[in-house]
Formats: structure tokens, sequence, C-alpha cells
């Protein structure tokens, strides 16, 4: 069971490559992605620790395990919504694109490499 | 004449009373200075990230005591990991591998505590402790400064023009 300790990664847009959705262990991944106007937040105590990008961050291979996945539907973020049925039904998608992400994450985000151009992280 | 020596005579009372009343106030802030803080501890209200790492090689290095900031032109990390603790949960970003940073600002209350004791943040290999904290206080950049086992307190920022981090691991727990 997941951490119920989340952070949330918002983008202005995701492009990710051979991207694939197990719902069972709810891991969304890809083998590669850019995204752009990144920021990685986490609050607790009225307090927000934030990384962010002022540029196009690029990951290698990527795997997102969080419980809230299959809610992903609801948000709104697939540019092509038929992409969503294809993630369920087990496809392994090409290219998957993605606008006005909110991702909240309860597990964890790994990734090959992750090249963060501008990257700032701060306390507010 | 006797009216101008008198008025000479009064101003200059007047200008050695306030001069004694200037150094008399200098000594009073020489005797009784501002509480500073302990080296190593953040100021309240500041929640702090850590920043460590096995070694850290940077180049170009300038630490600023009264700016509360360390920089440098890039640097390569081992065994860099951040962590968060708040709420009863830490947030971790662990990369294995060794990370490379380009020009990079570090800013955080804690520099204006070593004027003592630049030591108790990491340790530094090269140059001397000695010659890093007299650099720090005038600010003179290190062409290549090597810390290990560094466990550096961030209160404020770390913002650094890029940075490339190999198999980054993102979690709470």
């Amino acid at each position: 069971m997941a951490a119920p300790a989340p952070f949330l990664l918002k983008a202005h847009r995701i492009q990710a490559h051979h991207a694939r959705l197990n719902v069972l262990t709810n891991t969304l991944s890809f083998q590669s992605a850019t995204i752009e106007g990144m920021q990685i937040a986490r609050t607790a105590d009225g307090l927000t620790m934030s990384i962010s990008s002022g540029g196009v961050v690029t990951v290698g291979h990527t795997k997102i395990q969080t419980t809230v996945l299959r809610n992903l539907a609801s948000i709104g973020s697939f540019r092509n919504k038929r992409d969503v049925l294809l993630l369920l039904a087990g496809s392994t998608l090409p290219r998957l694109e993605l606008s006005r992400v909110e991702f909240t994450i309860d597990g964890y985000l790994t990734t090959s490499h992750a090249d963060i151009p501008a990257m700032t992280l701060s306390m507010k | 004449m006797r009216f101008r020596n008198a008025r000479h005579l009064r101003n200059k009372r007047a200008t050695r009373a306030t001069g004694l009343t200037a150094v008399a106030a200098a000594c009073a802030m020489t005797l009784m200075p501002a509480s500073v803080p302990r080296a190593g501890t953040i100021l309240p209200g500041r929640v702090p990230f850590t920043l460590r790492a096995s070694e850290i090689v940077a180049q170009n290095a300038v630490i600023s005591i009264l700016g509360e900031s360390m920089s440098f032109s890039s640097a390569t990390i081992q065994g860099m990991t951040l962590t968060y603790s708040a709420g009863g949960h830490t947030y971790t970003i662990a990369v294995n591998g060794t990370a490379s940073a380009g020009q990079t600002v570090i800013k955080t209350s804690l520099f204006s505590t070593l004027k003592d004791d630049i030591g108790s943040l990491f340790h530094v290999q090269s140059p001397s402790v000695a010659t890093v904290l007299a650099d720090a206080l005038i600010q003179k950049p290190i062409p290549t400064l090597v810390l290990t086992d560094v466990n550096l307190t961030i209160d404020t920022s770390m913002s650094t023009q890029a940075i490339q981090m190999p198999g980054m691991q993102m979690s709470t727990s």
C-alpha cells in the first residue's frame, strides 16, 4: 500500500513515448518523455517545498506508481481521450500526449535519468 | 575676535562630544553584540530540506557568509539525496549515479552562522578549511572545492541552470 503522503506533479505538457499503464500495480511507465512547465510540490504543515523547471525536462525510462492512477480519466489531461481506453485495456501507446497535468503521486517516481534545465528548489 | 574664538571653542566641544558619543555607542555595540545563532542552527520559521552527498566537486565556488549563499559554476555530485521532512513524512529525491549541475546558487541562513565553524556543514577536502573560511569572508572564488560526506541543510532555495540526474527516484515515506 502506498504511503498517504502525496506529492504533486504539475506540467503544462507531457509527451511520452511507449507509455503503458498497469492497473494492477497502479503503475504508469514510459520509455522516455519530455515535460514542459514541470513543477513538483509537496505541502505539509502549511509550507510547500517545490521543484520547478524553466525549460523542457527530459526523462528516460520512467515509472510512476500511485494509487490515484485509476482516476486519470477524470482529470482531462489526455489530449486524445481514446488513449485512456487503450491504456486501461493494457495497450502500449507509441506516443501519449497529456496537457495541463496534475498528478498526485503517493507512491514513487523513478527514472533512468532526468535532465532538468533551470531547476529551482525552494521553500514557501 | 574673542566672540569668534568662543564660538570656535563651542563648536569644537560639540564635535568632540559627538565623537565621544559615537565612540561610546561603538563600544556599547562591541561590548554587547547581537546574539548570533550557533553554527548549524536553523532560524525560526524555516522548514529546511537537506542535501546529502558522498562527494561534491565544485568549480569556481564562492561561499558568501554575508549573502548567506554558496554558488559554483558547475559541479559533480556523487551519492546525492535531497530530503524534506514535514507532517510526519519524508519526501526524498535520490540519484543513483553522479549528478552534474551547471551554474548553481544555494541559499541558506546557515552560512551566516559559519564564521567560526565552516566544517560544521561538510568535510572540506580541498583546499583547507582555513582557506575556505578565509575565502568565504571575502567571497573569493575557489577554483576547485572538494567536499565529502556533505550534509547541508538548506532553508531557503537552491537553483541551478541545469542538472542531470541519472537513476533519479522520488518517493515519500
